[in-house]
């Protein structure tokens, strides 16, 4: 029979064989089994939109607590009609895109996944023209054709139909199983959003993307660049808040001039300030 | 209390029904889906929720933010003593259980992984009523019920950390609960119109704490190398046992050496009136009450698993069982395999071993404990959406032993034993 002292030396004697025998660190990726590792966006997209939709709601009502609206909805309709020709030539134009304008001198622009997109007073009145719009809706647009936030928050799936409701019955019916994933989804979404940001990576993925986006529609690319050095140079912005959320501006712009000139440099595109004006005018410019 | 419930009794109650609360071996209870696919050889994977019971090292492997996880699980179990009252009539136990065996969560906290398990690791629900006729050449008529229920859960938190790419430590402490209920009443029936009944009841609460702690290793690409040690104290044990009983069966002339026919002194005597034994006389309840702290073994598990792709994995499993004061050491192996046979589907399959922790029996001696080596085969299946899993499962735990039903009677039965156990469970990440 082996007592507590016996017990603990087992013990002790493990632990310090184990850690002293370190000679080979392995990668552990080796258990990732193939149901864990399939490519989100691949399959089962119908559900998957449907419960990125859904959190997508709820964030962009959590934001609208923090941001009030700007009480223009013909600015709001143009945004959107924006954000919608932009959408149709991203990865993802079934998405319903819906784009308003907050009330708010900050510069920030905010997508949620499903396809809600927000963008400051603030930020409107640095622009210059529709295709510096554009080329910042095409950002965020490129967030949510990306799933990165969704890839952040590690959701996989909906569990929509019967799978939900067997799910639901071993559970013991406490909660419906989707919306205890969208309820502890959509806090941790948020804190992304507003406060965390995604990656720099996912961020420098957008640009790039943004500048596809703006080609392909018909805007001049390059507006995007315009418009991020007009901000860099801005010195009434809080660019501490931005930095915590994204890559230093000056490495951002480093890198999309590179991509411009070795792309994009030959293809002119439209500006449009006359209609970016008129909308913009009532609310932003006065 | 063992030796006062034998003497007193006709059937003894150390024969046990089997389904899941079976002190006579320790894997009763495979805790969670995938580790009961893979026939309990788990020590070394261990990264879903029910790894915060079988080794919380491996829990850190998780890959999902938010786990958790549940399982339902139905047991039946029969265990045939054959031939016990001669004439080849078999006594037959049944017990049946349904109950959510198993509950965890875990998620990232302070570099590592928190979680908190709820695990059921043994139950039984025996709810039996036999008759039997003429048994024996006085018996006429035997009754007997049975309504036991015991059941011992854990529950408590679990705390995994990784020290480097390769080496994984994990802490899981569980508050041990075991409660128990037995309800026995008997009567028989003999010749020349006599009698004899017993009633017993029998409460038992108990209390402890079983420490896990486990290792995870990887020395190398695709193979992984688990431990983990485990030891549960009991610190307060309640034990409230009753035997009511009456008897109109001449008492023996000579108590120490009685004849056929007469009541064996240690059977349920009539009343000593002091000089006299008095037939007929309804027995007060004779109370045992114990606070005495059952001891449990230490039980050492290792593993190793090859994860040989992502749709392949291979694992297995040796659990040491050290020695009590009433039970011998044990060794149980597991082997398991589990195939993807796509993205969305998987299949599992494993074999153990569930050997009895008690002496083999030998001829001329009374009120042995059985002893019954058991196998066990499992197989699973599960459906993946992007972040659950639901598992349907099966599982058979079988084998042939020996025992000794009848107290204070030297004869041997030969038993086969069978459980079925069928389980669903769900696992999502969030």
């Amino acid at each position: 029979m082996m007592n507590n002292k016996k017990f603990y030396a087992i013990l002790l004697a493990t632990l310090l064989s184990v850690v002293l025998s370190q000679q080979i660190l392995a990668s552990q990726s080796f258990r990732d089994r193939i149901s864990k590792t399939r490519n989100i966006g691949t399959e089962e997209i119908k559900d998957d939109t449907i419960i990125e939709v859904k959190i997508g709601q709820k964030i962009a009502a959590k934001i609208l607590t923090k941001y009030p609206l700007l009480d223009n909805s013909d600015l709001n309709k143009y945004l959107t009609v924006i954000g919608r020709v932009i959408a149709a030539n991203s990865p993802r134009p079934e998405l319903l895109y819906r784009v308003a304008a907050l009330d708010s001198n900050e510069v920030i622009s905010y997508s949620t996944p499903g396809g809600y997109i927000f963008i400051s007073k603030g930020a409107l009145s640095l622009m210059k023209n529709e295709a510096e719009l554009a080329a910042m809706l095409a950002h965020e647009i490129s967030h949510i054709s990306h799933h990165h936030v969704m890839q952040k928050l590690n959701l996989q799936s909906s569990e929509a139909g019967t799978e939900a409701t067997i799910m639901q019955l071993i559970s013991g019916g406490a909660k419906d199983v989707s919306e205890l994933t969208i309820s502890n989804s959509v806090d941790q979404a948020e804190n992304l959003i507003l406060n965390l940001g995604i990656n720099h990576r996912h961020e420098f993925e957008a640009d790039q993307s943004t500048m596809w986006i703006t080609t392909i529609a018909g805007y001049d690319s390059s507006s995007y660049i315009n418009f991020l050095e007009r901000v860099n140079r801005t010195s009434n912005i809080n660019k501490s808040d931005m930095l915590r959320t994204h890559p230093p501006l000056a490495k951002r712009i480093q890198t999309l001039r590179s991509f411009y000139d070795r792309n994009l440099s030959t293809i002119k595109g439209e500006l449009i300030e006359e209609r970016f004006n008129f909308y913009t005018s009532k609310s932003i410019k006065n | 209390m063992r030796k006062f419930l034998n003497r007193v009794t006709l059937i003894s109650l150390c024969s046990t029904p089997g389904v899941y609360a079976d002190n006579l071996h320790y894997t009763n209870v495979i805790i969670g889906d995938r580790a009961n696919g893979l026939a309990g050889a788990y020590t070394a994977v261990s990264d879903d929720p029910s790894g915060l019971f079988h080794n919380p090292a491996g829990i850190i492997y998780s890959g999902q933010n938010n786990i958790s996880a549940s399982v339902n699980a139905y047991n039946l179990a029969t265990t045939t003593y054959n031939n016990v009252f001669g004439g080849g009539e078999d006594y037959i136990r049944e017990s049946s259980a349904l109950l959510p065996n198993f509950f965890g969560v875990a998620q990232p906290l302070w570099g590592g992984m928190i979680g908190f398990s709820y695990a059921v690791t043994d139950s039984i629900l025996e709810d039996q009523d036999s008759e039997f006729f003429n048994t024996g050449p006085t018996t006429e008529y035997f009754n007997l019920n049975i309504n036991n229920n015991d059941s011992t859960y854990k529950v408590g938190p679990s705390y995994a950390y990784e020290i480097s790419d390769s080496l994984s430590i994990g802490a899981t402490l569980y508050l041990h609960v075991r409660s128990k209920e037995t309800i026995f009443n008997q009567w028989i029936d003999k010749v020349n119109n006599e009698y004899e009944w017993n009633n017993i009841y029998d409460q038992l609460e108990e209390k402890g704490i079983q420490p896990v702690i486990g290792l995870m290793w990887s020395p190398f690409e695709s193979i992984s190398l688990g431990m983990s040690i485990r030891k549960t104290t009991i610190f307060s044990t309640t034990q409230n046992f009753q035997h009511t009983c009456t008897s109109n069966i001449p008492a023996p002339t000579d108590p120490d050496n009685p004849v056929s026919g007469e009541q064996d002194i240690t059977q349920c005597q009539p009343e000593f009136d002091g000089t006299n034994f008095v037939a007929g006389t309804v027995r007060l309840p004779g109370k045992f009450e114990s606070t005495e702290n059952r001891e449990l073994p230490l039980q050492i598990n290792f593993g190793a698993a090859y994860f040989a792709s992502p749709y392949l994995l291979i694992s297995g499993d040796m659990a040491y069982y050290g020695e009590t004061d009433t039970a011998e050491s044990v060794i149980n192996l597991s082997i398991g395999a589990e195939y993807y046979i796509s993205d969305t589907w998987a299949v599992r399959s494993g074999l153990y071993t569930n050997n009895a922790n008690t002496p083999e029996l030998v001829q001329g001696r009374v009120n042995q404990l059985e002893h019954i080596n058991l196998t066990g085969l499992s197989f699973s299946a599960s459906r993946f959406t992007r972040n659950s899993s639901i598992t349907v499962g099966v599982g058979l735990n079988f084998g042939s032993g020996e025992a000794q039903v009848l107290a204070n009677n030297t004869a041997i039965q030969d038993v086969d034993y069978l459980s079925t156990l069928v389980y669903v469970s769900s696992s999502y990440s969030y």
